[in-house]
């Protein structure tokens, strides 16, 4: 499987299928496969993609998932997503499930820096997984969704800043040989599981505009308890004889449009590189229109709980429905910093090389401990279970990497992972400590204990909740808030 | 050539996998098939689950009492909501109910979806015998 951007020759696609066909027709489908799949691709619409949504993962879980561990295993009780999982696991805790979290984090932050090989990313997308298969606590369908996405990008080609920046724009005046593309064009790549993203985010979109044919969907009555704050607007079309039942069937209905038109664009536009046709262009601005609109709808008006879905969303749709031009552009902001700092670090490294080789040991023995203690520290510093544990474990970890990497004489490899770590430990730390993660982690604790009839233990969480909460929040100020929202069958 | 069995294998895992629940017989399962906030997910939120062990009393011969089980001193508060619809979580419950309490010889979980139409969400009983390990189900049909 090709994994580097390469130039598009005239000569057609650098990658096929590896299959051969003699009858005409079926060599005709064959060649419009190959053509499809491993046709070329702007190399930075799959260099973008993963950057964007490893960065969007690693404070999702920190942000989002961390203030809900303390579910996992309450009461000595919890089940499976697969009834074999259940068989072969311990109970969930929120000292395994918080430490998951905080590792997958890190992990796809390291990923997002530094572009390692297949073994990352694959290592992402199990951990990432079990992260909701343990439990049915997590029955975010997007979440499922974000673990086929973690597992495409194994398949990903390896796209480095160095070879992205800068987007070349070929010279005015020069003229070109018919059929070639000019030495300056933008590089592309042979990126089938890119394609295939697409596919599977297009086959999303159609299965879930087919939900809307339910009749509960078409009645209305689905999409009037999602869009209470549509309400006024209903009062005030129904001034001019507009029934409810005609605005909110007509709003759900709208709703199932967008989830088409957007699953079309995916499907449809997977060529929108080498295929010049205007309605694809068309198609594809359709589609991102119909999904920004769509999805920033879901947050401002509908103001669904579905955690970060829609941002992940309206990422994938930029990259895959704006032009090549305009991704080179935002990219550039991205990809020349990179490229600035991946040149910085390999004349240090050159020159740290050129020394003797027990400067070089000692410079990346140096290097990795700092890293490992600065993640050590972290860990401590979080005050949330199993942190302390992630800590020391990704430390522990870090260690025996560098010591092999010193063994294969691969010590900038080894600075380079300590670093990334490093620096990605101090990101999750910052993230965590600027925001109510611990606040509503210890509150939710102590609902939960308090609710189950353990006082004790619920004070317990309440007077931790109480040093990340505001001046004046105290243990008794949460127990009373706790009677004020009893009752209700929510997740609070 | 193994690029392209990946790239069909997927496509019909994709496929294959949302189009199961369409064929299957448990329309409650909504996981894996892209119906998210779906009619059924409205109707869902309205069911509501009651659950009752039956002991067998020491002495009396044959003498059962019933208590019903306070779910929410039990069960974390989102696993109450969802025992109503989510049949791994039920039949799951049911069966650590019976672990719980050696005396427990009969666990009942009871389940009404009062906004749903009978035909479409009926009310149901699931019920499990501790001693014989076997769980039956019964519907309330309109």
């Amino acid at each position: 499987m090709s994994h580097r951007p390469e130039r598009v020759t005239a000569g057609g696609p650098p990658g096929t299928s590896g299959l051969t066909l003699n009858s005409s027709a079926p060599r005709r489908a064959l060649q419009g496969w190959d053509r499809h799949w491993f046709g070329p691709v702007a190399a930075i619409r799959p260099y973008l993609v993963r950057k964007v949504v490893l960065c969007l993962l690693a404070l999702d879980v920190w942000l989002l998932r961390i203030p809900r561990g303390g579910r996992y295993g309450a009461g000595g009780f919890d089940v499976a997503h697969f009834q074999w999982l259940d068989g072969l696991q311990p109970l969930p805790t929120p000292d395994v499930f918080i430490g998951l979290m905080l590792s997958v984090g890190v992990l796809a932050l390291v990923c997002a820096f530094t572009e390692p090989g297949p073994w990352a990313h694959a290592l992402l997308a199990v951990m990432y997984t079990y992260g909701w298969a343990m439990s049915l606590h997590d029955s975010f369908q997007h979440h499922y969704f974000v673990s086929l996405v973690l597992v495409l990008f194994v398949c990903f080609p390896r796209v480095t800043a160095v070879e992205l920046s800068p987007p070349p724009v070929a010279p005015s005046g020069r003229r070109r040989r018919k059929g070639a593309l000019s030495d300056t064009s933008p590089p592309t790549a042979t990126a089938w599981a890119y394609k295939l993203l697409g596919v599977t985010t297009g086959i999303l979109y159609a299965f879930t505009a087919f939900t809307k044919l339910d009749p509960e969907w078409r009645a209305g009555l689905v999409i009037m308890r999602l869009a209470r704050p549509l309400a006024p607007v209903e009062a005030w079309v129904g001034g001019f004889g507009v029934p409810p039942s005609v605005f909110w069937g007509s709003l759900a209905m709208g709703v199932f449009a967008a989830e088409a038109v957007v699953a079309a664009g995916y499907l449809l536009t997977g060529r929108l590189d080498d295929d010049h046709r205007p309605w694809l262009r068309g198609v594809a601005w359709l589609a991102l229109a119909a999904a920004v609109g769509f999805h920033v709808s879901a947050e401002t008006v509908l103001r669904l709980r579905i955690g970060w879905f829609s941002y992940y969303m309206i990422g994938l749709a930029c990259v895959y429905f704006l032009p090549s031009s305009l991704l080179w552009a935002v990219g550039g902001l991205v990809t020349r910093p990179a490229a600035r700092s991946a040149a910085v670090w390999s004349t240090t490294s050159r020159a740290l090389g050129s020394g003797s080789r027990a400067l070089d040991i000692g410079v990346t023995a140096v290097g990795a401990a700092a890293g490992a203690a600065v993640v050590v520290a972290v860990g401590f510093a979080l005050d949330l279970p199993g942190a302390a544990t992630v800590g020391v474990v990704l430390a522990s970890g870090l260690a025996g990497a560098t010591v092999l990497a010193l063994v294969l004489g691969r010590q900038q490899h080894a600075m380079k992972y300590a670093l990334a770590t490093a620096v990605a430990a101090v990101v999750m730390w910052a993230a965590i400590a600027q925001s109510r993660v611990r606040l509503d982690y210890y509150v939710r604790v102590g609902f939960d204990l308090q609710r189950r009839g353990h006082r004790a233990a619920a004070f317990d969480a309440y007077e931790r909740a109480t040093r990340y909460g505001p001046e004046g929040l105290s243990p008794e100020i949460l127990a009373d808030a706790f009677g004020r929202q009893s009752g209700r069958a929510e997740d609070p | 050539m193994v690029t392209t069995v990946f790239i069909v294998s997927w496509l019909v895992w994709q496929l294959a996998l949302p189009l199961s629940y369409y064929f299957s017989e448990d329309v409650s399962d909504e996981r894996f098939s892209w119906r998210m906030f779906s009619g059924l997910w409205l109707l869902h939120k309205t069911c509501r689950a009651s659950v009752t062990e039956s002991l067998v009393l020491s002495g009396a011969e044959g003498a059962r009492s019933v208590r019903p089980l306070d779910l929410a001193r039990t069960l974390y508060v989102s696993w109450v909501g969802a025992l109503g619809w989510q049949r791994p979580l039920m039949e799951k419950f049911l069966r650590t109910r019976c672990r719980h309490d050696p005396s427990v010889v009969e666990v009942e979980l009871s389940r009404t979806c009062p906004a749903a139409d009978p035909s479409r969400l009926p009310s149901a009983t699931l019920r499990m015998d501790c001693r014989a390990g076997t769980l039956s189900r019964s519907r309330v049909t309109p």
